[in-house]
């Protein structure tokens, strides 16, 4: 029996290791990349497309993928911290557009999900379908309409075009919900009768208990609203307002080594939010996918 | 269990982590906060003037000499060695006065000569007379005829000599003093008691009713904004300080130094500055002539345009043109740069230019300083 699963066991770790290794050696290369000089650089991705003639004597056009810089050279996050205030400008307006989300989009959709999971009321299953359904529709089919929208509400080249339709984003009911449908109903009717009204058993009971969801939440919505593109790119004219996910389309050939370090400095949140609710996070998601 | 065991685990990974966290925030925050003062202090610093329209002022400030209108030089012709001068230099002589008297001895000894060799002609002419009488008693033809030839020769010298004397005489009269020709001042005195001439006048007299001048060696752009006939006013220097009214007289293109000894351009510029000659006449009767006056003039352009200091503007190949400060917006405050921005130049005094074009009021022009600045050149106030 042993001897059986030793071979299954090695093949899966080989497989799952090149999987881990695919993912993670760009990021490395990118960490790696950001500490090399701009020389360096160009001395390892400027043959990529060129055809020499190696026979004769001409490089090949590999790229050579360096791991470990020749010297180790902080220029390019100085370039980017110090003399590129732009950089820091839309970093900055990255972190105004995605908190208020974040902590407007987790009330409301806890709000929401508490009484579309606990409460009964006509048509409930209904709304939340209908509410489901914008979700579906992904951010190009309701492009023009919410253009108009923004458009009429004068909110054009203004945060709050970004802000408010990522407060009130389905996605968290939608998650919020399945948590709160695992939560036994047996909990809520205790507390009522223990005399608790709604917002004591929506605060006190129901909100501990889908923490590792609000975690999951959280990490979701934030990698979610970090990256966004196309949302900004429309409501957002002014290049002073910004976000940090227009900055690495920005970046030119001549100017590489900048991005791998703006690409670090891009990803650190995400990576450090990430390896904080780790834990919840897996569990929140292990949970709301055993129910969802 | 499981879970137990884990938690410390858990909890000191979350530390971590939030210990980076805010390391990673609080360095943002800083490089947000210092980084543009980190950059300002690697960017050359200038300082900058703001244009402004204005009329620009041609000025110049310079003495001169009073001279007369009309000055005569007086001679001594002879040479002859000076014995009174019973006048000296600012006096006022009338017309006919004696203002030098010279020693005659010699023209007298010389007169006296020329009256002995008169009479000794008359006595001859007695002589020839003689024998003309004897030549007529002997009927003598040949002789007749000679003491007759005779006698007119002697008539003729005579003759001669007595219009020699009467032109010495007259000489004599003439030269021995020299008197005023006008009425007027002594400007000038170069005759010295028991002295012949050194070769200049010995008198310079100055005629009082033809009025003074003064001339003066002004730059052409002030002498360009002035015009013949226009009002000047100069100021009297010495004891009596009082302003004279004057007239501008003529104005010609000078040959002289640049600009006059005493004269200040504004703004020192040493270089040499083409100069007209401005003859300014006073009609002034206290005046005598000889007067140190000083002239200040001050002429703007009546055309109003952008002024500049000179030393904002740069001149190459491509012409003149001056460095302005652009203010771009950026994402964390505004950035300056130093933009070449080609002038055209209208006019110029020594500290001042007007520009015609290439600029508008109030605009930011950079003092090049020590710092080498180029078209782009990001800079800071």
């Amino acid at each position: 029996m042993k001897k059986l699963n030793v071979l299954p066991m090695i093949a899966l770790t080989i497989m799952l290791g090149a999987v881990a290794a695919a993912m993670l050696i760009p990021i490395l290369l990118t960490f790696t990349n950001s500490l090399m000089t701009e020389q360096e650089i160009g001395r390892n991705y400027d043959l990529i497309g060129q055809m020499t003639d190696v026979a004769a004597g001409g490089k090949d056009a590999f790229v050579n993928l360096k791991i470990l810089p020749d010297w180790l050279s902080l220029e390019q996050y100085t370039q980017l911290l110090i003399f590129s205030p732009k950089y820091l400008r839309m970093f900055w307006n990255s972190a105004a557009m995605v908190v208020p989300i974040i902590a407007g989009q987790t009330v409301i959709a806890a709000l929401a999900s508490y009484a579309l999971a606990k409460l009964r009321f006509w048509g409930r299953d209904k709304l939340f379908m209908l509410y489901i359904m914008t979700m579906l529709m992904p951010f190009q089919v309701t492009l023009v309409p919410n253009y108009l929208v923004v458009d009429k509400l004068g909110l054009m080249n203004h945060e709050a075009a970004i802000i408010l339709p990522g407060i009130f984003g389905a996605f968290g009911v939608f998650m919020l919900r399945q948590f709160m449908a695992h939560i036994p109903n047996a909990y809520t009717e205790a507390a009522k009768i223990d005399g608790a009204g709604q917002w004591t058993i929506f605060s006190r009971i129901i909100i501990p208990m889908v923490k590792p969801g609000l975690a999951a939440l959280i990490v979701l919505l934030f990698v979610d609203y970090w990256n966004m593109i196309e949302q900004p790119l429309i409501f957002l004219q002014d290049s002073a307002k910004q976000p940090l996910s227009l900055y690495l389309a920005q970046i030119d050939k001549e100017a590489r080594g900048i991005g791998f370090a703006a690409s670090v400095l891009y990803m650190t949140p995400l990576v450090l939010l990430f390896l904080y609710a780790e834990s919840y996070f897996i569990e929140g998601i292990q949970l709301s996918g055993i129910k969802g | 269990m499981k879970v137990e065991s884990t938690q410390p685990m858990q909890d000191k990974k979350k530390r971590k982590i939030r210990l980076i966290a805010v390391l990673f925030i609080a360095l943002l925050v800083i490089c947000t906060l210092l980084g543009n003062t980190l950059q300002a202090l690697t960017l050359p610093k200038v300082a900058t003037i703001q244009s402004s329209k204005g009329a620009l002022v041609h000025s110049y400030q310079g003495s001169a000499t009073v001279r007369s209108e009309m000055e005569r030089d007086l001679l001594n012709p002879m040479n002859w060695i000076v014995e009174k001068l019973p006048v000296q230099v600012g006096d006022k002589v009338e017309k006919g006065q004696t203002l030098v008297e010279y020693d005659d001895r010699s023209a007298v000894q010389q007169l006296a000569d020329e009256q002995s060799a008169l009479q000794k002609l008359e006595l001859s002419m007695k002589q020839l007379e003689q024998q003309y009488i004897q030549a007529m008693q002997t009927e003598d033809e040949m002789a007749k005829s000679s003491a007759s030839s005779a006698i007119e020769l002697a008539k003729i010298d005579i003759a001669t000599q007595k219009s020699h004397i009467q032109i010495g005489m007259g000489e004599l009269e003439e030269h021995r003093r020299i008197v005023a020709p006008f009425a007027g001042i002594v400007t000038d005195v170069n005759a010295v008691v028991g002295l012949a001439s050194s070769g200049e006048p010995d008198i310079r007299l100055a005629n009082a009713s033809a009025g003074f001048r003064i001339d003066l060696q002004i730059p052409a752009d002030v002498a360009a904004l002035m015009k013949e006939g226009e009002d000047l006013d100069v100021l009297l220097s010495g004891e009596k300080t009082r302003i004279l009214a004057g007239k501008v007289a003529s104005i010609e293109a000078g040959d002289g130094p640049p600009v006059d000894e005493d004269s200040d351009s504004m703004g020192g510029n040493q270089t040499a500055v083409a100069t007209e000659k401005l003859t300014v006449s006073l009609q002034d009767k206290s005046l005598q002539g000889g007067e140190r006056v000083k002239v200040q003039i001050l002429k703007s352009n009546p055309e109003e345009e952008i002024l500049l200091s000179n030393q904002v503007i740069l001149e190459d190949n491509e012409g003149s043109y001056v460095f302005t400060l652009e203010e771009r917006q950026g994402p964390l405050g505004n950035a300056y740069y130093a933009v070449r921005t080609p002038i055209k130049k209208s006019d110029s005094n020594g500290s001042m230019t007007a520009v015609s074009e290439g600029l508008f009021e109030e605009q930011q022009i950079i003092v090049v300083g020590d710092h080498a600045i180029m078209d782009g050149t990001r800079v800071r106030l």
